[in-house]
């Protein structure tokens, strides 16, 4: 999942069609690893995917998915903050939507759900940390890229990187 | 060396002086290499772990988007986790009760009657006919509607004015397609008895907010006059920014929503 056409090579700006047909997976799973539910998800998605549509035109060749993931980040941690102001209710996630569906068939031999327990270490997370861990693992940001887009020096990215790791560690023990 | 080091290890992220560093310390330590692989196992499991998701719901969000940008919609599930919905849509009845000392016709509209003439008004300004509803409103002169407007954001920019008796409604339009209605209202309201919904007060005036109907309405009290803010989502980044900005302290109403405003000029927080 990481790595995948983590750079516009081409140096030419996506159609949006590209960008939804392309990457609209890509920014699901960042957006599902840092709600931690589908519900959650699909309204950061959805949101975000409205950012990329209207923000277009002004995108700068360069890390497509970095970029992706920043929209999909900052939405996440706009509705965070939103909710924090707001206290309100998530559903739950309706069991039969939280399966495998439909993945295409290079991916399907990838397609492994993350261990509940995992998933919900990940959530447990500090935000600062769960948005450094999913940056970088999830999205496959260097810490360079997460340090830009979270506005902290590379050291402080280091540091949540690894100390998120070391939580995640736990549960998986 | 610091143990942070066996992350930024894995992930390439060390020079090459502290790589042969790291490399030393797990030659010698074998609780480090015990740790550094547990590390590496849990780096493993998150890349290597897909999220289940069908192609249908991508197509949905995907299809979503392409509707919303033709017209304001809410966003998927959202009204139905908003707790409050039932409580808030009363005070559509209420607020035409609670508004005093207008007398006559010119009595505030319920907040139902106002979202559904904004609704009518972002349909024209989307080149949508003027709906029957609109007939009781007079198109209001554009200097004269400017003078009594609030002061917004240059992106907003303001595209129908209409009047009827005291009520002045005024159309705006984003930079990137969003329609705000402000109405404005001679006289005042408690905007206590309005029901469930968000509050915010200071010294001069007092806000109320609520998710309603396909909308997002927020009800400010103060300097004399009623104003009623509606947005075509619920979540409207410019209205939760007038909310929670308006208890500071600044000369009037007006200039406090319009700093609240500028904060969401960029609304899309891509360049941040």
């Amino acid at each position: 999942m990481t790595g995948a056409d983590p750079t516009d090579a081409a140096g030419t700006v996506p159609t949006w069609d590209e960008v939804a047909r392309d990457h609209s997976r890509f920014m699901y799973s960042v957006a599902y690893r840092l709600a931690g539910n589908h519900s959650d998800a699909e309204d950061v998605v959805q949101e975000s995917l409205l950012r990329v549509k209207r923000g277009l035109v002004n995108y700068t060749p360069g890390s497509l998915q970095g970029w992706l993931a920043r929209i999909v980040t900052n939405v996440f941690l706009d509705e965070t903050r939103r909710r924090k102001r707001r206290p309100q209710t998530a559903l739950p996630d309706d069991p039969d939507r939280v399966i495998v569906g439909a993945p295409g068939a290079d991916e399907a031999s990838a397609m492994e759900s993350l261990p509940d327990h995992i998933q919900a270490a990940l959530g447990d997370l500090q935000e600062e940390f769960r948005v450094a861990v999913v940056l970088c693992d999830v999205a496959g940001l260097s810490y360079g890229e997460i340090a830009t887009q979270t506005g902290v020096p590379v050291g402080t990215v280091r540091s949540r990187v690894h100390r998120g790791r070391l939580k995640l560690r736990e549960a998986l023990s | 060396m610091n143990e942070e080091w066996l992350s930024a290890g894995l992930d390439g992220e060390l020079s090459g002086e502290e790589q042969a560093e790291l490399d030393a310390a797990l030659a010698n330590d074998p609780r480090m290499v015990e740790l550094y692989d547990e590390l590496k196992t849990v780096r493993s499991v998150l890349r290597s772990s897909a999220v289940a998701v069908d192609d249908a719901t991508l197509r949905r969000l995907v299809a979503g988007v392409e509707a919303a940008d033709v017209a304001p919609v809410i966003p998927l599930d959202r009204r139905r986790r908003v707790p409050t919905f039932a409580a808030a849509a009363a005070a559509m009845v209420i607020i035409a009760g609670v508004v005093g000392g207008l007398g006559g016709s010119d009595s505030i509209p319920a907040l139902g009657d106002l979202i559904d003439r904004h609704e009518a008004a972002a349909a024209v300004i989307d080149g949508g006919e003027m709906p029957d509803m609109m007939d009781d409103m007079d198109p209001m002169p554009m200097d004269e509607a400017s003078d009594a407007a609030l002061p917004m954001p240059a992106e907003y920019t303001m595209r129908h004015a209409y009047v009827d008796g005291s009520t002045i409604h005024l159309v705006y339009r984003s930079s990137h397609g969003d329609a705000v209605s402000v109405f404005r209202h001679e006289g005042e309201v408690d905007v206590d008895d309005l029901g469930a919904g968000s509050m915010v007060s200071s010294e001069e005036a007092d806000m109320w907010s609520a998710p309603m109907d396909d909308a997002y309405v927020a009800v400010v009290d103060g300097s004399g006059y009623v104003w009623v803010v509606v947005s075509g989502a619920p979540d409207d980044e410019m209205m939760d920014a007038m909310m929670y900005d308006l208890p500071r302290r600044s000369p009037s109403v007006g200039e406090r929503l319009r700093d609240a405003a500028d904060a969401v000029v960029d609304p899309f927080r891509l360049w941040d």
